[in-house]
């Protein structure tokens, strides 16, 4: 308690000093006429211990001194007398003095030790305060009082540094004021209350304190209070830009999972295989909500060069009678009517524009009804082709979020995906459609050859025999008769054997591809190398499917092609049948307009397996088909014709 | 002496119709077969010289049934030859009798003694070439 970092007033020691010597005085009177020998001077020891411990050396000593001479002056009498007095009665002199000296350092020690540890909580309480903050501008007041406390001064501020630019212009006009008001004395004193607050030589804030503070203060403030508060308020703000960036982590984390979650309900609506109109609602939907309810819509480029609105919730378009209008480019090449979606559709990439401000352009009334002011387009592209596009067109000033483009990209993936799947599903259907009418063809024209064919010529046998055994005939005109018959039951085995082949190769089941190809290419019209390498056979659907390619194409070959050779290659690998035709001719061959090729396609298709043509005019035909051999039960039945006996 | 003839095919009509044409050709059928197993037995216990083997047997192959017959040839006192008869025309077939060990092959349409001997002497002379 008594030993403080800062000693009272040197007034209010003098004070305590006299006070102290004076009842000292009083106290030893009545002792001194008892002892008139020995007085107990020891008395006067307290008052200058006391004083040496509060208010240090000086005044300590002085204190000694003064109690010597009171009582020299009291006791030591008479004062004549001094010189020649006890030896005795000088020693209280030179101990009071030694008694200051030692107790005045040993309190100066331990006023040091106090203001150490009072400085040490001064930096954990600022350091409380700095760092268990997100606001450090609002804690600093609170800082300030803690230091004004600490160091018992009129008054403390911290001012936070805006700008490390903008701060050097400033602080010296805060400061001229106060220099111009001040005398030249004052001049170093203002100077010294604004304490900058540097950290690796940035300014981080100036710690200001009033005029007239002790120099010991100052230099307290100076050395023990600026460095940790410096070092503290750089720790504060890393950590308020960490805590800062973590927030803004969070903000994109949470964004990004909106939109992951918003992908996920498109995707699996997707999967779903719903109606493709169903994903376009839902893509608009949830394009429009991650970009801030934005308007959205999605729009299919025709082949026609029509632009049609697939989905929508801009009120505007809404409410427009037609959702279909014709995109118009102008011959000097510049899109009619300056929006993104044109653009899109002229250069198949995103586009955007920021500010419709500047265009003009009949495009722009239509716009201005509308109240855009910002769009975002991104294409659809459906494998490899421009489909259509989504665009985002915004109502206010500011333009769209730069990384809009990246986000909705994702969207017309899955609508790409969505338009594939439905293609697909559209295609498959045709294609089982078209086998299913292929079959049908195939037993209507099996039932025509035999009505036409077989079964007509064995009436008309029928007949003859009939005739024969009724009528009286000598045995020359019987013996014509079963020869007549026997010509014709030739001619209805050669045409049974024609219809038989036609529906289903013998040979391809008794002896597989390899004799089955052989017998085709010794008919062919066209010179064929063959190379067959199978080390199996496939699953019979696979044979037939490969026998009916090699079959159409020879056919092809020889109606269209003018080819003077075709090589026919055929390679089963474990789990895959390859078979590779070429022919030397004309090439042209179109599959959409032939429909054997199709046909062909369809069934390779079933079996899981591809068919590629390739027929560059000029440059012959080539056929690569490849069926998977492993797959299980083939993809869809063909339903085909039993092989015959 | 007649010709000694087992036939075999998965068709009764046919084996019926054959049988009543070759034997009025001078050919001795001495038994039909529906199936492999029963044409191996009657093979053994019939000893024919010509067996008429119909290409498709159901689901049987006739041109196993033929290797079979071939595979065994030393295993008999006799010889016996193996003729593949087939609806199909020869043309149809070419491929498969080429790779086939029995290289006769008659026609169902045109079967008869003569067309038999022929094929017998055909493969005689294909087989000492």
């Amino acid at each position: 308690m008594l030993v403080r970092p800062t000693p009272p007033s040197a007034w209010l020691g003098i004070a305590v000093a006299l006070l102290f010597i004076t009842m000292e005085s009083l106290l030893t009177l009545p002792l001194h006429r008892i002892t008139r020998e020995s007085t107990p001077s020891v008395i006067y020891l307290l008052g200058v211990v006391l004083v040496s411990i509060v208010w240090g050396l000086w005044l300590g000593v002085a204190t000694a001194l003064a109690s010597v001479v009171a009582f020299v002056y009291l006791f030591v009498t008479p004062i004549s007398n001094l010189a020649d007095s006890d030896v005795r009665d000088v020693t209280p002199l030179v101990v009071f003095v030694s008694v200051a000296v030692v107790v005045s350092a040993l309190a100066n020690q331990s006023r040091r030790r106090a203001a150490q540890a009072q400085e040490s909580d001064l930096t954990a309480d600022m350091a409380r305060l700095l760092l268990d903050t997100d606001d450090i501008a609002a804690a600093l007041p609170a800082v300030s009082r803690k230091i004004t406390q600490a160091l018992d001064l009129p008054a403390a501020a911290i001012e936070p540094e805006v700008s490390a630019s903008g701060a050097e212009d400033r602080r010296p006009d805060r400061t001229v004021p106060d220099e111009i008001a001040a005398d030249g004395s004052a001049r170093e004193g203002a100077r010294r209350t604004a304490f900058p607050l540097r950290h690796d030589g940035t300014v981080l804030g100036t710690l200001r304190v009033p005029d007239g503070v002790p120099d010991r203060q100052v230099l307290r403030l100076e050395q023990r209070v600026v460095p940790p508060l410096a070092s503290l308020l750089h720790a504060a703000r890393e950590r308020a830009a960490m805590v800062n960036a973590l927030a803004l982590n969070g903000e994109e984390l949470r964004a990004r999972a909106a939109q992951q979650a918003a992908l996920r309900r498109v995707a699996t609506l997707v999967a779903r295989a719903v109606n493709p109109a169903e994903v376009f609602h839902a893509v608009t939907t949830e394009v429009s909500r991650l970009l801030d309810d934005r308007h959205t819509t999605l729009l299919h480029f025709e082949p026609d060069e029509t632009v049609t609105i697939v989905a929508t919730n801009q009120p505007g378009l809404l409410a427009l009678p037609h959702s279909r209008w014709r995109a118009v480019t102008r011959d000097d090449g510049l899109v009619e009517n300056g929006s993104v979606a044109e653009l899109v559709r002229r250069t198949g990439h995103a586009a955007r524009t920021d500010s419709y401000a500047d265009l003009t352009g009949p495009g722009n009334a239509c716009r201005l009804a509308l109240g855009i002011q910002s769009a975002v387009a991104v294409p659809i592209v459906v494998e490899n082709r421009l489909w259509g596009t989504v665009t985002v067109t915004s109502a206010e000033a500011e333009p769209l979020p730069q990384d809009a483009e990246k986000r909705i990209t994702d969207f017309t993936d899955l609508a790409a995906t969505a338009i594939a799947n439905a293609d697909s599903r559209a295609q498959l259907i045709a294609s089982r459609a078209r086998i299913a009418t292929a079959a049908d063809e195939a037993r209507q024209r099996i039932e025509r050859d035999l009505h036409d064919g077989a079964q007509q010529h064995l009436i008309a046998i029928s007949l003859n025999l009939r005739a024969a055994e009724e009528a009286d005939l000598s045995r020359e005109q019987l013996r014509a008769h079963m020869a007549q018959a026997a010509t014709s039951l030739s001619a209805v085995m050669a045409d049974l054997r024609e219809l038989a082949r036609g529906i289903h190769p013998a040979i391809l089941g008794a002896g597989g591809l390899a004799p089955a190809l052989k017998a085709l290419a010794r008919r062919s019209a066209i010179p064929v190398g063959l190379r067959v390498d199978t080390d199996h056979r496939p699953p019979t659907p696979v044979e037939i499917a490969a026998y009916y390619v090699v079959s159409e194409s020879l056919t092809n070959a020889a109606k269209h092609s003018q080819a003077s050779a075709v090589d026919v290659d055929v390679t089963t690998e474990p789990d895959m049948l390859k078979l590779a035709i070429h022919d030397d001719g004309v090439g042209g061959a179109d599959p959409s307009r032939g429909s054997g090729l199709t046909g062909l396609q369809d069934r390779v298709e079933a079996l899981g397996g591809h068919l590629a043509i390739s027929s560059p005019p000029g440059a012959g035909t080539s056929l690569v088909v490849t069926i998977p051999t492993r797959t299980g039960k083939p993809a869809a039945d063909l339903g085909h014709v039993p092989a015959p006996r | 002496m007649g010709m000694r003839c087992l036939i075999v095919d998965d068709s009764a009509a046919f084996l019926a119709a054959a049988e009543r044409a070759l034997t009025g050709q001078g050919i001795t059928v001495v038994g039909v077969a529906h199936d492999s197993a029963q044409a191996i037995d009657h093979i053994d216990a019939l000893r024919p010289d010509v067996v008429l083997v119909d290409v498709y047997l159901g689901a049987e192959s006739g041109f196993d049934l033929a290797e079979r017959i071939e595979a065994t040839r030393r295993d008999r006192s006799w010889a016996v030859s193996v003729i593949l008869i087939s609806s199909h025309s020869r043309d149809e077939l070419v491929d498969l009798l080429h790779e086939s060990s029995a290289m006769a092959f008659v026609d169902k349409a045109e079967l008869s003694a003569r067309t038999i001997h022929d094929a017998l002497s055909s493969t005689r002379h294909g087989s000492t070439a």
